[in-house]
Parts: structure tokens; sequence; C-alpha cells
């Protein structure tokens, strides 16, 4: 009984106003960055970066929300903890298969090859670039880490506003062929795995916070979104 | 006729400064620094016209500005921490590429002018010391513009001092 009445209070304090700002500051922001994350994640672009190392547009959740408002939402559904800690594991497990990718890639002897057979004068002058233009003021080691990166990400066709993209178009095969190669293989398919599990973990929070979205918004009277109202922002 | 040697304008400076920083990264970073980025709105989410921007000034073999203009970029930049760092360090080796000339426009040098003292006061002294400067350094062609993204206040002032000026967003379709 007692129970019961608690429960009861607790859902009775929350008001339109609350929920207003859960939407604006918790639940739309989230799903913003995470239908992002879902987005970047089906091509299998991990957005592993180098410098620093880190996933550039898959966050842990408190990067998205408003952290105080988030603590108020959580009391209310602990289900939602559960899977927003899913969703934090899932992301640090990948960020540590991409630098271990990274360093497998970065340090073989094959992309040293691929490097030194692609990057000659007269094989850039047939793509239509310089050296210079690619990787001005970077050491081999950079240069290396910058094509490895590219790698891991599993980058597709680069529209032409990138400058690496003649390089990386005319070889982009070649390039991702070293995947396959015995002694990074293993390493690749870790990541892939990780970025598997990640993708899961994005889509079943996407879908648990649509649904309490939907629940809250019927309850309370309240439009997902308010014209003109908040814009998705970053917190960190 | 190619340019020369082009003055050119804080707006589309820093426009070049960070559309050069978000091609040389990856897309998912070259996103996150265009979203972060404050910049000319033709070029936001047209990633033609920044294609065509770039290719723009990769064929201006010098720039010149004035120091103000430098000093200007800063305040105007809204990159962060990484970010900003990554933004400086690119743009000083990109302005290397560019042979940046880089021009003291003094204050009191432009006090000691009869034709530079009302316009100090009228659009201060970062745009009066780019005309200053692009008619010291003989911008009256096609070959070596000032250049500038100002319709209201630096390209007339510029017309009505002779000096070549474009709106390069006129030139970028």
């Amino acid at each position: 009984m007692n129970k019961k009445s608690s429960s009861r209070k607790k859902v009775q304090a929350i008001g339109p106003r609350i929920v207003r700002a859960w939407f604006d500051t918790v639940i739309n922001p989230l799903l913003d960055g995470l239908e992002k994350e879902q987005w970047w994640l089906a091509r299998q672009n991990w957005t592993w970066e180098v410098q620093p190392p880190g996933l550039e547009s898959i966050h842990r959740v408190q990067a998205y929300v408003n952290r105080d408002n988030l603590d108020h939402f959580t009391q209310h559904y602990p289900n939602v903890v559960r899977a927003i800690e899913e969703h934090d594991k899932q992301r640090d497990l990948l960020l540590q298969r991409c630098q271990e990718l990274q360093n497998a890639i970065a340090g073989s002897k094959e992309l040293l090859d691929l490097y030194q057979r692609f990057t000659t004068v007269e094989a850039l002058a047939e793509v239509g670039t310089t050296i210079e233009k690619l990787f001005s003021g970077y050491t081999q080691e950079q240069r290396l880490h910058i094509l490895a990166k590219y790698i891991v990400n599993h980058t597709g066709e680069l529209p032409d506003f990138y400058l690496i993209a003649p390089l990386w178009n005319k070889h982009r095969q070649e390039f991702l062929a070293l995947l396959e190669l015995p002694a990074i293989r293993p390493t690749s398919e870790a990541a892939d795995k990780a970025g598997a599990a990640m993708r899961r973990s994005v889509d079943k929070l996407i879908s648990l916070i649509k649904e309490v979205r939907q629940k809250l918004a019927e309850e309370h009277d309240v439009p997902f979104r308010e014209p003109g109202g908040v814009v998705a922002q970053y917190y960190t | 006729m190619s340019i020369i040697t082009a003055v050119v304008d804080t707006a589309p400076l820093l426009s070049a400064l960070i559309l050069d920083y978000a091609r040389r990264n990856t897309p998912a970073r070259s996103e996150s620094i265009l979203s972060r980025s404050q910049m000319a709105d033709y070029l936001k989410h047209d990633q033609k016209r920044q294609t065509a921007f770039m290719r723009f000034f990769d064929g201006i073999p010098v720039i010149l500005t004035t120091s103000h203009v430098i000093g200007e970029l800063q305040g105007l930049q809204t990159l962060k921490d990484e970010y900003q760092r990554g933004f400086w360090l690119n743009a000083m080796r990109w302005l290397s590429t560019k042979r940046l000339d880089e021009r003291l426009v003094k204050l009191l040098d432009l006090h000691q002018e009869e034709t530079w003292r009302p316009a100090v006061c009228e659009v201060g002294p970062p745009d009066a010391g780019l005309v200053t400067l692009a008619r010291q350094v003989g911008c009256f062609s096609e070959e070596k513009p000032l250049l500038t993204d100002d319709r209201r206040t630096l390209y007339p002032l510029a017309r009505r001092q002779q000096v070549y000026c474009q709106i390069v967003e006129d030139l970028v379709l």
C-alpha cells in the first residue's frame, strides 16, 4: 500500500512543464544524437579519430543531454538507465577496438607499401593532386595514421570537397583490403563485432526512448517538439 | 584572368579557414567542425558551393590582409578546445601555403590622412585599414582584387576609393 502510494506520488509530481523540459533537454537531443549514431553505424563508419583518440559522432549519453534533467528523468525510468549503461559500455568497447585496429593498420608494412606506391609524384599527378596538398606539414608516421583511420572507418567514396578524395577514391578498395590481411583480420572482426553490438544498443535505446516519449506526450498533452523550440545541442 | 594576389576581408577569410580545416578531415569530423562554426550563410549546407569556394581560394597564390583582420578571426570563430586547436594549427599551415602577407595599418597613420580619418569614424579601423592596404598594394584590377562579402559597408567604401572590390558570394556560384 505504502509503496503504491509513493509511486503514485512520483507520477503525480510530473506535469506538462517537466515533460516539456525533458523533451527539450533530454529526450529530443538524445534521439537526435542517437539517430546520427545510427546513420554512421549503418555504414560501419565508427567515426574513429586519432587526434585526439575518440569517436567523433558516437558519444556517451551524457554528452547529448542536460545532466540534471537526465538524472531526474531516469529516476522515473530505471529501464532507460539500463539501456543507457549498455549504450555507453558498447561505445567504450568500440572505442577500444578502433584504437587496436588503428594501431594494427598504421603499423603494418602493407600500409607503408601502399602509401609509398600511391604517393609518388607520378601516381598523385595521375589523380590530379600533390603530396603537399594532401599531407603538408605531417610526418610520414602521421600520414600513415591518417590513412589508417579512413580504413578503420570503412570510409566510402568521398565527395570532391575532401582533399584526400582523389587518392582515397582511386585506391579505396586496396586500402580497405588491408582489413582482410591475416595479421589484421582478427582485430578488424573484433571492431566489426563491437560496431554491430553498438548498433543494436543504439536501436534499443532509440526504441525505448521513443516509447517513453509517446507515453509522456499523450498522458500530459505535450507535443514532441514545440514549433521554434530548442534546437539540439551538445552539452559537452 | 586569374588572380595574382588578393586583399581579403575577415568573413571570406574565416570561411576559407573553416572550410579548409573541414576538408582535411574525415566526413564525421568535418560535419562536427561545420556544425560548430559560423560562416557565410550561402556556404552553409551546400557542399558544391563550399567546394567551389575553396577552389577559388586555391587559385589565389598570395593572400594579403591586415593585422586587424587576423585579430578579428579569434573573436568570430566559434570552435572550442581541441577543435579550436586544430583550427588554428590548420589555419597557420594553410596561410603559409598562401604566403600570407600580413600588414599592419596603424590607426594613427589613418588619423594623419584627411581621406581616412572620416572613414575610420564611419566604418571602423578594420574596414578603413583594408581599403588603405588595397590602395597601397594597387588593387585596381581583376588580377588584384579586394575580396569581401560585406556589400553594405566595405564594398561601397572601396569602390568610392577606386579599389577593385569583389563580393566573393557572386564569384562562387
